[in-house]
């Protein structure tokens, strides 16, 4: 299965315009852990920046699990409680804080009180509409780290809430690994300018560039291959299930197909490619159900 | 028998009035014919009688019975004769064709019949009238009758038009914003108030029935969105309950193939759930389909994508796009049909099977290699076709999707089969 075929994914989780697509999505397809990767990259140019990439490179697990920053606050604008239980669950794990609000209201207030890294933003709200939320976010120009999560499929509530300044728009249901990996590429951009090296263990993937190196060796990757890898670092140590990957890789048209026959491939490719380069068996098989990235005790 | 072909209004009157007017013209020359002749005839006779008086008392001048021969030459209407064997009869005075010498045909005649007394003997005397000047008469009494009629309905048809014209003014107004009336447009119709009484009801009933429907079908809207919020979540609520659920830990086979299952259930129920709202909405007419777009890299770029799964499925892409296939359409929309022919086209193939993809400026041709079997005439297009055609896990509503995208963007879309086992879609752009 050649690179050429498969189109760029992260961004094509929202169905309309094709050609308006990757343009705007294209910064946040870069989506990994904001907390090292982006440190490590800043590290090239600062002494501190050396220090902690030292130290996330002794460390197994990178990602957001660096304690030496701050964990990203996240405000979960949602009125199902269950579905924001479950953000809560899933983000916590990824070293978020997390903050729900299930009001127009309470939401309101708390975006006035706080500055979040990322406010999870959904459209029906009891008491307002969460795109008047948005408007005064704009106002205040903080519309940026917003991702709308709304079962308001409606083209014209997409395209307004990416004019109104949104960075992201995700129709529910979503899938819990691909929220994260974009609230993983939003923080990076926002927080980490210019910084897009992740780092796992001998792994360093440039996000920006598109190239991974294995222990300093460049490991040439397809397209897929390379938007896969991304997916998986973004949600190490997390069962990522085979549809979340279709989806990533091949967007809405994912949706006209029952066989995963190309995801079994791509996974087996990669596999197959860090393996060889050394980086060992980092991606398990979860039982048929999808696949884990941890990278093998040392 | 066909239905009449509608015509105007005011020319539907008007043909009954000419219609009228003819028939009056026609049945009126008759009458005034007859009467006229009655007249005419009346008048001859009364003439005749009068020449009769007029013979009886000159005949005593003539000398001899030989002269009377004479004077039946210098008279071509005067006939004198001796009675002879004849009974003689009472005066009367009958209509008769003769032949005019002069005119070389027969001609019709008041003819006097008479007996007269002469030298003491009974002569017949027959005195005769000519009435060759009755055709002129009726020609002069139809042509008189016909300009009179031409006058009164040249001056009908003015009058109508422009009397009448002005009176339907507010009626050809009317039907002008029924016709530019979109149930999604923002504002509701305002009907002019009208003058007459008849079209101000009109407006009235009309602007209440409008702002019904509007009412009707922005509700309608309110529901879709509704359902989609009501249905949408559960659906999120579920899926990312699962995906928590595959994060335990100590997770065992047997529980992960339960739980795949699940996930591909829930999966396909969101598929379902978009499907069916995005049919609401196009039926509901909530596109606006009227930018232009470019179909080559539309089909370009989703071929590309889908060029995976095709040969995950052994198939040959064969793309021949010679035109850019400009339309007036809706760009989400073009993507979500081109999609759709483009995926169906691979999930309905065989193993080994050919996709033919054609891009003209007059139409989009999308061919595959499938089952031998045609789908059912009249049923392509339906929803949740259930037959052995049906591909597993697609949700039926595929092809529905399809015909609502090309009459929302004003496209033609048509199937057709060829032997042994071709399947054509075709749109037709413009």
């Amino acid at each position: 299965m050649a690179a050429s075929f498969v189109k760029p994914s992260v961004g094509k989780h929202t169905k309309p315009p094709l050609a308006a697509d990757p343009r705007k999505k294209a910064p946040c397809r870069a989506s990994n852990n904001p907390g090292t990767g982006g440190n490590s990259a800043a590290a090239v140019s600062s002494p501190v920046g050396r220090v902690l990439r030292a130290y996330s490179e002794l460390t197994a697990y990178t990602c957001w699990a660096n304690p030496a920053l701050p964990p990203m606050k996240v405000l979960i604008v949602e009125d199902e409680p269950e579905l924001a239980a479950s953000l809560v669950s899933y983000l916590q794990g990824e070293q978020y804080r997390c903050e729900v609000a299930a009001t127009f209201a309470v939401a309101e207030e708390k975006m006035l009180l706080n500055d979040y890294d990322c406010i999870l933003l959904d459209l029906t709200l009891p008491g307002g509409d969460g795109l008047e939320l948005l408007r005064q976010l704009q106002a205040r120009h903080q519309a940026d780290g917003v991702i709308i999560t709304s079962s308001r499929n409606a083209l014209d509530d997409r395209i307004t809430g990416l004019q109104l300044g949104a960075d992201d728009y995700l129709p529910k249901p979503f899938h819990l690994s691909e929220l994260s990996a974009r609230i993983a590429a939003l923080v990076r951009r926002r927080h980490f300018n210019g910084s897009n090296v992740v780092l796992a263990g001998p792994l360093a993937v440039d996000l920006l560039a598109r190239t991974v190196r294995v222990a300093g060796q460049p490991l040439p990757l397809t397209r897929s291959e390379f938007d896969l890898l991304v997916l998986l670092l973004a949600n190490q140590r997390r069962v990522v299930m085979k549809s979340t990957i279709a989806e990533h890789l091949s967007g809405d048209l994912a949706e006209h197909f029952d066989s995963f026959e190309p995801v079994y491939t791509h996974v087996k490719n990669l596999k197959r490619k860090l393996a060889e380069a050394g980086a060992g068996d980092c991606i398990r098989t979860v039982y048929g159900l999808g696949y884990r990235f941890e990278l093998p005790a040392a | 028998m066909s239905t009449p072909r509608p015509r105007k209004l005011l020319l539907r009157t008007l043909r009954a009035q000419l219609a009228y007017a003819g028939l009056v013209l026609v049945a009126g020359t008759f009458l005034f014919y007859y009467v006229l002749r009655q007249l005419y005839y009346t008048d001859v006779d009364e003439a005749l009688v009068l020449r009769r008086e007029e013979v009886v008392k000159k005949l005593p001048l003539v000398p001899a019975p030989a002269d009377l021969a004479l004077w039946m030459r210098l008279d071509r209407d005067l006939e004198i004769r001796p009675l002879g064997a004849e009974r003689a009869a009472p005066e009367r005075i009958i209509g008769e064709l003769r032949y005019d010498s002069l005119a070389h045909e027969m001609e019709p005649y008041r003819t006097l019949l008479t007996t007269v007394a002469y030298q003491g003997q009974p002569y017949r005397l027959v005195l005769r009238s000519s009435l060759v000047e009755d055709e002129d008469l009726l020609a002069a009494i139809g042509l008189a009758q016909a300009g009179l009629l031409v006058v009164l309905l040249g001056g009908l048809v003015l009058v109508q038009q422009r009397v009448a014209r002005r009176l339907w003014r507010p009626f050809y107004v009317t039907l002008a914003q029924l016709r530019r009336f979109r149930l999604d447009q923002r504002t509701p119709v305002a009907l002019a108030v009208s003058l007459v009484q008849e079209f101000g009801e009109l407006n009235e009933a009309l602007t209440e029935l409008l702002s019904k429907h509007r009412r009707i079908f922005l509700s309608q809207k309110e529901f879709t969105e509704n359902a989609a919020h009501e249905m949408q979540t559960p659906l999120a609520v579920q899926h990312t309950k699962l995906e928590l659920l595959a994060q335990s830990p100590d997770l065992t086979e047997a529980q992960a193939r339960h739980l795949d299952a699940l996930v591909a259930v829930t999966q396909r129920l969101a598929r379902l759930n978009r499907s069916l709202l995005l049919l609401a909405r196009l039926e509901n007419h909530q596109f606006a389909a009227d930018e232009a777009v470019a179909l080559r890299p539309v089909v370009e770029s989703i071929a590309d994508q889908l060029a995976e799964q095709a040969e995950a499925a052994g198939l040959r892409v064969e793309l021949a796009l010679t035109a850019p296939g400009e339309v007036r359409a809706n760009q989400a929309l073009l993507e979500i049909l081109v999609s759709n022919l483009l995926s169906n086209a691979i999930r309905h193939n065989v193993a080994g099977g050919t996709i033919r993809v054609r891009l003209t400026d007059a139409e989009l041709l999308v061919e595959n290699t499938g089952r031998p079997v045609a789908l059912p005439v009249g049923q392509e297009f339906a929803r949740f076709r259930k037959d052995a055609l049906s591909a597993p896990g697609g949700v039926g509503l595929g092809l529905a999707i399809e015909r609502q995208v090309c009459d929302t963007c004003g496209l033609g879309l048509a199937y057709a089969f060829f032997a042994p086992n071709w399947h054509r879609f075709t749109v037709q752009l413009g």
